[in-house]
C-alpha cells in the first residue's frame, strides 16, 4: 500500500482509452493494484481509482471504462464524459493519460482529440507497441509528440515496459502542463454552437463551457444535454434550429466531426507512421478463419467446453477424496475431545465441520474452473466466442454484445448483470440483465459435481460424468435464448441492434493474470464458505437440532425393543446388545433415535410441511428443506445435506463421504417405502432444478440497483417457477421412461 | 463441561452466526457485494 506523502501535491489523473487497450493494466503497473484485466472489449464497466507517486506528486489514477468516442450512449461509456467534464460528483481530472492502441493509432487518436477539446493536459500512452511492432508498424514517438504537442511514452503495459518513462511524462506534465493541439473548426461550427447558446440560454437557463457546446451539437443523444432537464422532444427541436448554419455550409452534423477530425488525424499519422506489408497471412487471421467458421467454429467452441469440463471433472477428484478424508478426521478428533458434551459436540461436528467441509471440498473444481475461464479469456478466444454467438442471439432480439455479460455470468453473475451496462439499448440491456443469470455460475458447479459423483459416474462412467456436467453448463444458455425472444416480443418490443465488436488480437495468457485470478476466485470461494456459510451451518443445524425431547428417545427405544422381541429374539439378548456401544443393533437403534429427532425438528416439520409442493419432482422433504435454505446462496444445500446426514445419522470414521450417505438413503414412508429416494430422474431434476433457480441473495440485489426491484422480483419468480417446472417435467419423464 | 456452560456456548454461538447473517444480508441490500473480486458498487448507473 502507498503512504500518503504529506509534502507532496495532490493531482488526480484520468486514464481514458478505447477498449481493450490494456488500461487496466496499466493502472494495475502504475497502482500496484490487481483490477480484473482481460483480452475482449467491456471488462471494465466503471471508474476504478488507485493512487501513485511521481516525483513530488502523490496522484489518485481513476480507471475508466473503455470508450470508442466522448459521444456515450452505453451507460458505461457516460461514465467517462461525466469524469471529464466534472459532473456526477467526480472532480474534474488535472492530467488525462490517453492508452492508444499502436497497432491502431488513428482510430484511437480519435478519442484523444474529442477529449483534448475540454482543456485538460495529456499524456499518450502508446500501449501494445510489441504487438504494433510485429504486425510491421512502426511509429516515430517524438515526431508524433511534436505534431500532437503533448508527451509520448511507448508502453508495454503487461510486461512493465516504459511505466517509469511514463511516469516521468506525467510528472513533467503536471508540472508543465502540456495540451493536445486542437482542431480548428469551421466557422459554421462557431455560428451553430452560438445559436446552441441562445436558446439553451434563454429557454432554458442551460449554461455550458464551448466544449460542452460542441459535444451536444454534433451527438443527438447527448448526456450533457440530460442534465439541462430538457425533454427528448424539446431537444431534437432546439438541436434543429442550432444546427441550420452546419446544413448551410454543406455538413452533415452528425458525420462532420468524424469527417474533420480524421482528416486532421490522417495528415499526422501519414507523417509518423509506417506500415511494413506482411508477405504472409497473420497466424491471427488463420486462425479467425477456422475458429470464427459458422459450423466449424460452433463445433470447435462446444468441443473445448467438453474438454474443459472433462478436466474439470477428472482433474479434481484426488484432491476432492483428500480433502473428504480431512474433513471425517477433523470430525472423529473432535468428537472424541468433546464426548462430554454432546450438544457442542454435535454443533461442532454435524453442523460446523459438516457443513463447511462440504462446501470446501470444492475448492479444487473452482480453481480449475476460473484457470480455464483465464485463459481463454486472456487469449483473445472469448470475443470470437461472442462472434460465433450473434447468429444465434440476433434470432431472439439480443445481439453479440449480450454474450460478454452471459459470459461473464458464468463465472459469477453479479459482474455479467453489471456489464450489461455496455448495451446501449436500455431494452436489450434489460432482457440480458433478466437471462444472464440462467448461465450455470460457480456456485453451481458443487452441486453438480456431488449429484454426478454419487449417481451417475458409478453407474455411467467418468465420460459421461464429464458429458452431464457439459450439458448442465449449457441447460440455462438453450432456455435463454428463447425466453428472451419472448420477453423481447411480448414483453418489452425491442427491435435487433446490429453488433459491432473489435476482435482483440491472439495473446498468449499471462501466467501472473491467470494466477491472480484462480487466486482472488478461491479466496472469495474460501471467505463465503468461512463467514455466510459457516453462519448459515450453525443455523440450519439449530434448526435440524431442536427441539430434542428425552421422551422421544424414550419412545424410538421402546418401539425398538418391541420390534426386535416380535422378530423372535428373545428379549434380554436385545437388552445386552443394546448395552454394548459398538454392537449391531445397538447403532441401529442410535440412527433411528437421531433420525427420530431430525424429523421432528423445526427444519424437519418446515420440510414436510412443505414437501408436497416438490413432490411431483420426487423431492423428500430433506431434499426440501435443503431447497429451501438454498435461497440465500446455492451452495447452501451441500452444507445443508452435510448437516442433516450428518445428524440424521451416527457418523464416525468409518462412516463414507456425503455422497454415500446420499446414495445409501431410502423412503421411510408412503408408497415407495424402502426404495432409494436418489433415483436418476430425482438427481436430474434436483439439477435442473439448480441450475435455473435464481437462489442467489447477491444477484437479486444487483438486479434491483440496475434495473429497479419490479424487474428483480420479477427475476426472481419467472426462474423459480421455470426451476420448479423443470424439476417436475425432468422427474415426470425421466421416471416414465425408467420406472422405479 | 457443565450442562449449563455448554448451552450458553451453543446459545452464544448462534446469536453471533444470527447477527453475522443479519448483517451480511443489511450490507448486501445496501451494496451488492461484487463476486469475481471486482469490488462493491452502490451509485450504479440507471439509463
Amino acid at each position: 500500500m502507498i503512504q500518503p506523502n504529506p509534502d507532496a501535491r495532490q493531482a488526480t489523473v484520468a486514464v481514458i482509452g478505447n477498449p481493450n487497450t490494456g488500461k487496466s493494466t496499466l493502472f494495475n503497473k502504475l497502482t500496484g493494484k490487481r483490477q480484473r484485466v482481460g483480452n475482449y472489449p467491456g471488462v471494465t464497466v466503471e471508474k476504478k481509482t488507485g493512487r501513485f507517486q511521481a516525483g513530488g506528486w502523490d496522484i489518485t489514477l481513476v480507471d475508466l471504462p473503455g470508450a470508442y468516442s466522448l459521444a456515450a450512449s452505453s451507460p458505461d461509456e457516460r461514465v467517462a464524459v461525466d469524469v471529464l467534464t466534472g459532473q456526477g460528483g467526480n472532480p474534474r481530472p488535472d492530467l488525462i493519460i490517453c492508452v492508444i492502441d499502436a497497432s491502431n493509432l488513428l482510430r484511437n487518436l480519435f478519442l484523444a482529440m474529442q477529449a483534448a477539446d475540454f482543456g485538460i493536459p495529456m499524456v499518450l500512452a502508446l500501449n501494445l507497441w510489441d504487438e504494433a511492432k510485429k504486425t510491421g508498424i512502426e511509429i516515430d514517438p517524438v515526431a508524433l509528440a511534436e505534431k500532437l504537442g503533448v508527451p509520448v511514452a511507448p508502453t508495454v503495459a503487461t510486461r512493465g515496459e516504459g511505466i517509469e518513462a511514463l511516469k516521468l511524462a506525467v510528472e513533467r506534465s503536471l508540472e508543465t502542463p502540456s495540451r493536445m493541439n486542437v482542431m480548428e473548426w469551421p466557422s459554421a461550427v462557431d455560428v451553430a454552437i452560438g445559436r446552441l447558446d441562445t436558446l439553451l440560454n434563454e429557454k432554458h437557463d442551460c449554461r455550458l463551457s464551448k466544449p460542452e457546446f460542441r459535444r451536444v451539437l454534433f451527438d443527438s443523444d447527448s448526456a450533457i444535454l440530460g442534465r439541462c432537464g430538457i425533454s427528448r422532444h424539446n431537444r431534437l427541436a432546439i438541436l434543429e434550429e442550432a444546427r441550420k448554419p452546419l446544413f448551410e455550409a454543406g455538413l452533415n452534423p452528425l458525420a462532420a466531426e468524424a469527417v474533420l477530425i480524421y482528416d486532421k488525424l490522417g495528415e499526422v499519422v501519414s507523417k509518423v507512421e509506417t506500415r511494413t506489408r506482411m508477405s504472409h497471412t497473420p497466424l491471427s487471421e488463420k486462425l479467425d478463419h477456422i475458429l470464427t467458421h459458422r459450423f466449424l467454429g460452433l463445433a470447435l467452441f462446444a468441443a473445448m467446453m467438453f474438454l474443459v469440463f472433462q478436466a474439470i471433472y477428472s482433474w479434481a477428484r484426488p484432491v476432492m477424496e483428500a480433502m473428504d478424508w480431512a474433513t471425517k478426521w477433523a470430525q472423529g478428533h473432535t468428537a472424541s475431545l468433546l464426548s462430554g458434551s454432546p450438544m457442542l459436540s454435535s454443533l461442532l461436528t454435524d453442523g460446523v465441520i459438516a457443513g463447511v467441509g462440504s462446501v470446501i471440498a470444492f475448492l479444487p473444481q473452482i480453481l480449475i474452473l476460473f484457470f480455464f475461464i483465464s485463459v481463454l479469456e486472456d487469449s483473445g478466444y472469448m470475443a470470437r466466442a461472442a462472434f460465433l454467438m450473434d447468429k444465434l442471439f440476433s434470432w431472439c432480439g439480443l445481439n453479440g454484445k449480450s454474450f460478454v455479460p452471459m459470459l461473464s455470468s458464468y463465472a459469477c453473475a453479479i459482474p455479467g448483470v453489471m456489464s450489461a451496462r455496455t448495451i446501449e439499448d436500455p431494452k436489450a440491456r434489460l432482457v440480458t440483465i433478466l437471462i444472464a443469470p440462467l448461465m450455470s455460475c460457480s456456485a453451481r458447479l458443487p452441486v453438480y459435481v456431488l449429484m454426478i459423483g454419487a449417481f451417475v459416474e458409478p453407474s455411467y462412467g467418468r465420460f459421461t460424468a464429464g458429458l452431464l456436467l457439459f450439458s448442465m453448463h449449457f441447460i440455462g444458455l438453450a432456455l435463454a435464448l428463447p425466453l428472451a425472444f419472448v420477453f423481447n416480443r411480448f414483453l418489452l418490443k425491442t427491435h435487433s441492434q446490429p453488433f459491432l465488436l473489435e476482435l482483440p488480437p491472439y495473446r498468449m495468457p499471462e501466467p501472473a493474470n491467470v494466477f491472480w485470478r484462480m487466486w482472488e476466485r478461491g479466496r472469495e470461494f474460501l471467505k463465503r464458505a468461512g463467514t455466510v456459510i459457516l453462519a448459515l451451518s450453525i443455523v440450519i443445524w439449530a434448526l435440524v437440532y431442536f427441539p430434542r425431547p428425552p421422551e422421544l428417545a424414550q419412545k424410538v427405544r421402546r418401539d425398538f425393543v418391541q420390534e426386535q422381541v416380535s422378530s423372535g429374539r428373545p428379549a434380554s439378548e436385545v437388552g445386552q446388545a443394546l448395552e454394548q456401544p459398538g454392537s449391531g443393533l445397538s447403532v441401529e437403534l442410535k440412527n433411528r433415535e437421531q433420525s427420530a429427532y431430525v424429523q421432528q425438528s423445526l427444519m424437519g416439520r418446515l420440510g414436510r410441511t412443505v414437501q408436497p409442493v416438490f413432490a411431483p419432482a420426487g423431492f423428500d422433504w430433506k431434499i426440501t428443506i435443503g431447497v429451501l435454505a438454498s435461497f440465500p446462496a446455492r451452495e447452501v444445500i451441500i452444507s445443508t445435506l452435510g448437516i442433516i446426514y450428518n445428524l440424521g445419522a451416527e457418523v464416525d470414521e468409518h462412516s463414507g463421504p456425503l455422497r454415500e450417505r446420499l446414495a445409501a438413503e431410502r423412503w421411510t414412508e408412503g408408497p415407495l417405502t424402502g426404495r432409494p429416494v436418489f433415483t436418476l430422474p430425482v438427481v436430474l431434476g434436483i439439477m435442473v432444478f439448480f441450475a435455473l433457480c435464481l437462489q442467489c441473495g447477491s444477484t437479486v440485489a444487483i438486479i434491483g440497483k440496475e434495473a429497479g426491484w419490479k424487474w428483480s422480483l420479477f427475476a426472481f419468480c419467472y426462474m423459480t417457477g421455470l426451476a420448479w417446472l423443470g424439476a417436475v417435467l425432468v422427474y415426470q419423464a425421466g421416471t416414465a421412461i425408467f420406472p422405479v | 463441561m457443565n450442562n449449563w456452560i455448554e448451552t450458553v456456548v451453543v446459545a452464544l454461538l448462534l446469536v453471533l452466526a444470527l447477527a453475522y447473517l443479519l448483517r451480511s444480508a443489511w450490507r448486501k441490500w445496501k451494496s451488492p457485494i461484487c463476486g469475481d473480486g471486482c469490488g462493491c458498487s452502490s451509485k450504479l448507473l440507471k439509463k
